[in-house]
């Protein structure tokens, strides 16, 4: 059944009041626009179609980390599963839903149809085929390691190519727009297509040695910096800003009322786009980063608070009057909650933040339980919400059935509560367990496989949360399969009167008005205070502030009187110049923190201290890479009393300078392997590799007997070695050129000792290149041994 | 104490620069913002529930 009919006249929508107010009839024209809803329902059913495959392979590793037989195989072991789950949630699930909506709601903001069907084709398929690239790859192993961003170089040049094609065609559509108020929805799409661009491009820098496999340009700490600066602003800009767009459009439309606040939304905006691109390093607290770097990164997140929860407060505020609603329309029912676990994320996260509650919840599944807060409640509830109110409008039908929506919210909203608090148990339980010392100062738990004990009971608990929430997922999805089945899609047009176009205000008005200028004066007083002793800091500390106040006092005195004018309305209405601003808030946060970190040469940081890898260990640290050893290992020893104890000294930023990419890892699932090296025979490797419970009795580690029969051709060895030394390992000509016989004899050892313990294996397998790798773990060769080092890199 | 963390790079002023950039922004933005009548953006928050849809709509052909 159509909603509307053939002769139903289209709705005249005028633009802006303050656009048409006043101009003679000569001057507005009336447009017929007709939007483009093919391209946002395909996206709504990629999203409902990956959103239920990633979420079905969350299950499965959840399953694997609570029963390890559910690792059949090597390519469907927990390490090659978990990067699936993680990608296919964030970039095929909500970056379907995000795109989805922003291709819709962007049309009817801006009063035009989006500026090409082939853009929005390409970007389509595109976006698809990319998803099916990871589908294919990260379960073969081709990963870089680096969470939420493992896909190989081929397929990094495709998603910037396909994120180019996106921004082209909305930029596009916002040049020729009918509005010429850009609304905040807008603001928040544009903040995400830039930031995702510098964000990709920065961390994704690499050297490429094969058709898939390429190691990064950045080593260790840096590497890390330039890792948790791009993931936690993957959160921040591909999970958060677009959704909040999403927020400001659809919540007023369901709720039939206007945004609480537009002037909170604005402070929102522009407070949130700058604070949060500083936070990444609070996920490196206590590490081996430099202390100024980790304590911007928790200043800042601590500050996120006071936007994060102003946007939260603004969206469920809009439903002030409106509570009543909730009952019977399932669309609020999912904002509503989806906002309010918004909020709660975002009061999790900068508790976190803090070092001493990091300093519990790191490494313990505390964070993934945060995560999923987040990602199920805000993000998938959102996405909920936005295709029961979309996909009806899209067939001009009802909802088939609102007692099954609701039946999916609440097994939904349940499912997250099952596993939020399984992992908070969880994570308290294993951080407590790590610290916990006797009287004497030893371990109380000094096995660390009685930790993983402690809490299989609550990995059991959040497989059964995730299966919940899954089960919400196919229903909405049979609920919207039966809502359009048999229906057409239905053709949404508008006039919308327009002034002709006139010319634009000159783009020096904005740059050089009061307010930039005041900007620019204040900026100026505080750096000299920064820059200048105690007593002429203060002098221009205070000078600055009297500018900042008297100038905003005359600004608004201006404005009373008339001869000041709206420039937020006038830069509202510039897309370039917004753009441009927008980019200049991310890029600040992003360029003052990484750049002191990224101008330190790798040789310094090894202080001729630090010898690179062998052949045969490089081939075994890419064989750890493969398997995913970073997603239940860490390489870094926090300078705790209880962390000592149990793995060793502090990790030093030296010991990983030539890690390319860093293996810190950000989970402990299994024991911390920084000191790794020399702790146990070869032996003991083998054995536990191909069979983890024959060393450790319920350890829950995926086993890797195939490694032992997998031959490597170190004939590509050399090649490694070279790429390496373009990113800045020192490696000498005669090491690149000697690697395949190095890497054989090294080989030759381990296999021999292994020999003499009984157990045959080739000297030129996966399982002997691992050992050697991790033998070498923290386990500096000594000096006479080891193989001598170029003083500089080509 | 600055003049002391200074003197390992000049390069990290840049993040206390930058943070007295963002004071800045923020605190003009902050008052501009709120120093302006509510409904000055009344046009502006309307936007999401003046686009015609759920108007106009016909099957397609």
């Amino acid at each position: 059944m159509s909603a509307a009919t053939e002769d139903q006249a289209p709705a005249t929508s005028a633009g802006h009041d303050e656009e048409t107010e006043g101009a003679s009839a000569t001057d507005l024209e009336k447009v017929t626009i007709t939007y483009d809803d093919v391209t946002p329902r395909n996206f709504v059913l990629a999203s409902i179609v990956f959103g239920i495959v990633g979420m079905l392979v969350g299950v499965i590793v959840a399953l694997q980390l609570a029963f390890w037989p559910a690792n059949v195989h090597a390519m469907l072991s927990f390490g090659r599963l978990r990067p699936l789950h993680t990608n296919a949630v964030i970039f095929a699930f909500v970056g379907n839903m995000v795109f989805a909506g922003v291709y819709h709601s962007t049309q009817r903001l801006v009063k035009a149809r989006t500026a090409s069907d082939l853009l929005s084709k390409i970007h389509f398929w595109g976006w698809q085929a990319i998803i099916v690239a990871a589908v294919i790859t990260l379960p073969m192993g081709f990963t870089q390691s680096k969470e939420y961003a493992e896909l190989e170089w081929p397929i990094d040049i495709a998603i910037a190519v396909v994120w180019v094609v996106f921004a082209i065609n909305f930029f596009w559509t916002l040049a020729k727009r009918n509005e010429k108020h850009l609304y905040v929805a807008l603001w928040f799409y544009i903040a995400t297509i830039v930031t995702v661009a510098i964000l990709h491009i920065v961390n994704s820098l690499a050297i490429p040695v094969t058709a898939l496999k390429s190691y990064s340009v950045y080593g260790g700490a840096q590497d890390a910096l330039v890792q948790w600066w791009y993931g936690h602003n993957a959160v921040a800009f591909f999970l958060t800003t677009p959704i909040l767009g999403i927020m400001y459009y659809y919540l007023p439309k369901a709720a039939n009322r206007p945004v609480y606040s537009y002037r909170l939304s604005i402070i929102h905006f522009w407070a949130l786009i700058f604070i949060y691109i500083w936070a990444g390093p609070h996920h490196l607290l206590y590490t081996a980063l430099p202390e100024w770097a980790q304590t911007l990164g928790m200043v800042f997140s601590v500050m996120l608070w006071a936007p994060s929860w102003g946007g939260m407060l603004n969206g469920l505020l809009t439903l002030r009057g409106g509570w009543s609603q909730l009952r019977t329309d399932p669309v609020l029912k999912f904002f509503a909650a989806g906002v309010t676990f918004y909020g709660m994320a975002t009061f999790e996260g900068p508790l976190l933040s803090i070092r001493s509650v990091s300093g519990l919840a790191h490494y313990t599944d505390w964070i993934i339980g945060h995560v999923h807060s987040g990602a199920l409640g805000w993000n998938g509830f959102m996405a909920a919400g936005m295709f029961y109110w979309m996909i009806p409008r899209f067939y001009g039908r009802k909802l088939w059935s609102v007692k099954l929506a609701d039946f999916h919210f609440w097994i939904g909203t349940i499912g997250i509560l099952l596993y939020a608090v399984s992992m908070w148990v969880s994570g308290i339980t294993q951080g407590m367990m790590w610290r916990a010392q006797n009287a004497d100062g030893s371990l109380m738990y000094p096995t660390f496989v009685e930790t993983l004990l402690a809490i299989k009971p609550m990995y059991w608990m959040r497989l059964t949360g995730g299966l919940m929430y899954l089960t919400g997922m196919v229903t909405m999805a049979y609920n919207l399969v039966r809502t359009v089945a048999g229906a057409k899609m239905v053709v949404t047009t508008v006039e919308v009167v327009r002034r002709k176009p006139a010319p634009e205000v000159a783009w020096t008005k904005l740059v050089f008005s009061t307010p930039i200028i005041l900007t620019v004066v204040v900026l100026g007083l505080a750096t000299a205070g920064a820059l200048s002793n105690m007593y002429a800091g203060l002098f221009f500390t205070l000078v600055a502030g009297t500018v900042a106040i008297l100038g905003a006092l005359a600004l608004q005195s201006a404005k009373k009187d008339g001869s000041g004018g709206h420039w937020h309305r006038l830069l509202e209405g510039r897309a370039l110049i917004f753009v441009v601003l927008t980019a200049i808030a991310v890029l600040a946060g992003g360029v003052a923190e990484l750049v002191p970190a990224l101008i330190v040469r790798p040789a310094e940081i090894a202080n001729n201290e630090i010898t690179p890898y062998r052949p045969l260990e490089l081939e075994g640290r890419d064989i750890y890479v493969r398997e995913g050893c970073y997603t239940c290992h860490s390489q870094m020893i926090r300078p705790m009393q209880f962390e000592t104890k149990r793995y060793g000294a502090p990790s030093e930023m030296k010991e990983s300078v030539y890690d390319h990419p860093f293996q810190w890892g950000s989970k402990r699932t299994g024991p911390d392997l920084a000191r790794e090296g020399s702790k146990y025979p070869n032996l003991w490797h083998y054995r536990h590799m191909k069979n983890p419970r024959e060393i450790t009795d319920g350890s829950n580690m995926p086993p890797y007997a195939h490694l032992a029969t997998e031959t490597l051709d170190f004939a590509k060895t050399a090649n490694k070695l070279a790429s390496m030394r373009v990113v800045g390992v020192p490696y000498t000509d005669a090491q690149i050129a000697d690697a395949d016989k190095d890497a054989l004899a090294q080989g030759k050892v381990i296999a021999a000792d292994l020999a003499a313990n009984g157990v045959t294996v080739a000297p030129d397998t996966s399982m002997v290149a691992l050992i050697a790798y991790l033998q070498r773990l923290g386990h500096e060769p000594p000096k006479a041994a080891a193989p001598p080092v170029a003083v500089k890199p080509n | 104490m600055l003049r002391e963390f200074m003197t390992k790079t000049p390069m990290l002023g840049l993040p206390i620069i930058t943070l007295f950039f963002f004071i800045t922004i923020f605190t003009t933005v902050f008052l501009r913002v709120m120093l302006r009548k509510k409904t000055a953006y009344a046009a502006a928050e309307s936007l999401p529930l003046d686009d015609g849809d759920d108007v106009s709509r016909k099957d397609a052909p």
